[in-house]
């Protein structure tokens, strides 16, 4: 261990880290301790492991969450010392005791959008959105955490893995194989969690692969060659019931709390099409943001009760 | 405020670690040279004083042979080399291949060739990145293509070099900027041949990664490299290009001045740059590496030149017993008079 910090309690154990609770002791900071097994792979240091700490290190940002040290402790172990985050947004959506308000959803996402802006203009696909990956501050603010599947944009011609991304919030391309695929796929993710926010239960909860493919369909339509020129050649496209787009006033039906330039951004972020997905900066800008109401301070946000 | 992609190139671990003057470099490297001098003496000092050879050793310490800096960048640069083909053969992306090489050359600013010998460090720099890199490849496979090492001779040196990394392992490389300028180069020039591009920029990527083998990238960001190498194939190309993009094409009298220096200050990196990849891109012989490699062998093993010089004499002795006649070169000679 380093005399810098300590380690005060066990919080959690992953397949490659164990996650401890503790203190830097210069500056009485709270601080979480990732430390990473090694040893226990044959192939040396875990490639999640590998990547968490190759992203973070290059991301220094509000809304990402920071890296604040990596060192080595006597054992050889890979200890990765991360700001403290006590909750998630997974645990304010399921804590029915909590009442969120339109204002507060805008926070939630205009903060997510904000670091994931950081992350795509570096070039890093983050690939495991969800909103238990997104971490609160004490202070309220939305940290995108867990890069351990992230990844560098690559050259156009590199293939990628479709296997990536927890089902949920998989986007149509990465649903249908695609090697080969964008930023776009994060967008997709965020779209799925702002919906989730506005129902308070998960928007697309496939029940396997083959089920997310119907789930996702049926709410938002089938994607075809007139949509989407070229989808029909992506691997897993094949055999599929022909679901029409939602019309406007299904999606009211839907989210009938939800303004109409909140459906435009929404609808915006669940493009079919990847290519006709909004991008971070359009989203940004995107007038759901300046209309009334002014997002809630990220203080004055509901907390884990 | 607006970020541009200089602020962002700015933040990352590659400018802020990463990045030197020619003279930082060169600090460093004397440094790393002078530690592994020292770790040597250490391990001479460390010898039982009671074994002749010892005795010996000490007796001719004088003659013990140091990796001389000049040395320890030319073998590095051999196992870049050998990097590159162990690479290929694994079918490697340019990406995977480049970090591997990046890493060793990074590895040999904070330590020497005398504290480890390249030929493994390289291996272990080459698995490293191809996991970094997303090429992930099993260490049994990895092993059983390579002769004489084992997983476990790989591994042993896996958190050294994440350490000596300060554990920031992205790699930028020209590849990418290169085929950025590919790309804006047929959108700002549009009535260009484009065979003519097509075979600079493939001629452009062999001299990227001729560059690898030079200092640049510690000196010089990948786009200012990228436009190197482009310019080295097709002078008039980017110079073309670059006027156009500076808005210096018109030769009017309102052009603007701050455009013209700033033209002016990239064509000189350009022209550095140029002039490093043409002439400073090391590929030392085998027979250099294996001179070099005999040094290094003494300097991790000192006892290993007791023996020799025991075993000399032994050969002298034989010699001198066998027949009169004075047969020894000036080591030899050295030795006997002592």
């Amino acid at each position: 261990m380093s005399t810098a910090y300590t380690k005060e309690k066990k919080v959690g154990e992953g397949t490659y880290a164990v996650v401890y609770l503790g203190k830097q002791i210069a500056t009485g900071r709270d601080i979480a301790i990732k430390e990473i097994k090694t040893g226990t792979f044959k192939d040396g240091l875990d490639m999640s492991a590998i990547r968490e700490m190759k992203y973070l290190q290059e991301l220094k940002h509000q809304n990402i969450i920071e890296l604040v040290d990596v060192f080595a402790d006597k054992e050889k172990n890979l200890n990765l010392i991360l700001e403290f985050l006590p909750s998630d947004l997974e645990m304010i959506i399921n804590d029915k005791k909590l009442m969120i308000v339109p204002a507060d959803i805008k926070s939630w996402m205009l903060m997510t959008l904000r670091g994931l802006h950081h992350c795509h203009r570096n070039g890093i696909l983050h690939r495991d959105l969800k909103p238990n990956n997104l971490l609160i501050s004490p202070e309220g603010c939305v940290k995108i955490a867990d890069f351990g599947l992230a990844r560098s944009l690559g050259m156009p011609n590199e293939k990628l893995t479709s296997n990536v991304v927890t089902r949920w919030y998989r986007g149509p391309e990465l649903l249908f194989g695609a090697q080969h695929y964008s930023p776009a796929v994060d967008i997709w993710a965020v779209g799925i969690i702002f919906a989730e926010l506005m129902l308070r239960t998960p928007y697309l909860p496939g029940k396997d692969d083959a089920d997310q493919l119907v789930v996702t369909f049926q709410a938002l339509g089938t994607p075809t060659e007139e949509n989407w020129p070229g989808v029909s050649h992506l691997p897993n496209y094949n055999n599929l019931t022909v679901y029409p787009e939602p019309s406007r006033q299904e999606l009211r039906n839907r989210f009938p709390a939800a303004t109409e330039s909140a459906l435009d951004l929404m609808c915006g972020m669940l493009a079919l099409n990847p290519n006709n997905r909004l991008n971070t900066e359009a989203c940004l800008l995107h007038g759901y943001f300046t209309e009334s109401p002014e997002p809630t301070e990220p203080e004055h946000l509901p907390k884990k009760s | 405020m607006v970020v541009s992609n200089d602020d962002l190139f700015r933040r990352s671990t590659q400018y802020r670690f990463w990045s030197f003057t020619h003279s930082q470099l060169e600090e460093l490297r004397i440094v790393a040279n002078k530690k592994g001098i020292q770790k040597t003496e250490e391990r001479i000092n460390e010898l039982d004083d009671s074994l002749p050879e010892v005795k010996l050793m000490r007796e001719n310490q004088d003659q013990f042979q140091f990796v001389h800096l000049d040395e320890e960048k030319r073998l590095i640069s051999y196992y870049a080399r050998r990097c590159k083909e162990l690479a290929a053969f694994f079918h490697l992306s340019a990406q995977v291949r480049s970090t591997a090489i990046m890493y060793l050359y990074k590895f040999y600013l904070y330590h020497s060739v005398m504290e480890y010998h390249p030929g493994n460090i390289m291996l272990t720099c080459l698995f490293l990145s191809a996991k970094v890199e997303n090429h992930f490849i099993g260490i049994n496979t990895f092993c059983k293509n390579i002769p004489k090492t084992t997983p476990e001779a790989i591994l042993k040196n896996e958190y050294l070099i994440l350490e000596t990394m300060k554990f920031s392992l992205q790699c930028h490389h020209p590849f990418q900027p290169l085929y950025g300028f590919f790309l804006d180069i047929q959108q700002t020039l549009p009535k260009l041949d484009f065979n003519r591009l097509g075979k600079n920029y493939d001629g452009a990527r062999e001299l990227v990664n001729e560059s690898l083998f030079t200092d640049l990238p510690f000196l010089y960001t990948p786009p200012q490299i990228a436009l190197a190498c482009l310019w080295l194939c097709d002078d008039v190309l980017v110079e073309k290009y670059l006027s156009k993009k500076f808005g210096l094409v018109k030769k009017s009298e309102q052009e603007d001045e701050d455009a013209i220096q700033h033209y002016n200050k990239l064509m000189v990196i350009i022209r550095h740059c140029a002039d490093v990849v043409r002439k400073e891109a090391l590929d030392p012989s085998q027979d250099e590496s294996k001179t070099i490699s005999a040094k290094i062998k003494l300097c991790l093993e000192p006892i290993r030149f007791g023996r020799k010089l025991m075993k000399q004499n032994g050969e002298q002795a034989a010699k001198r017993s066998g027949s009169i006649t004075e047969g020894g070169d000036e080591k030899r000679v050295k030795l006997e008079t002592e």
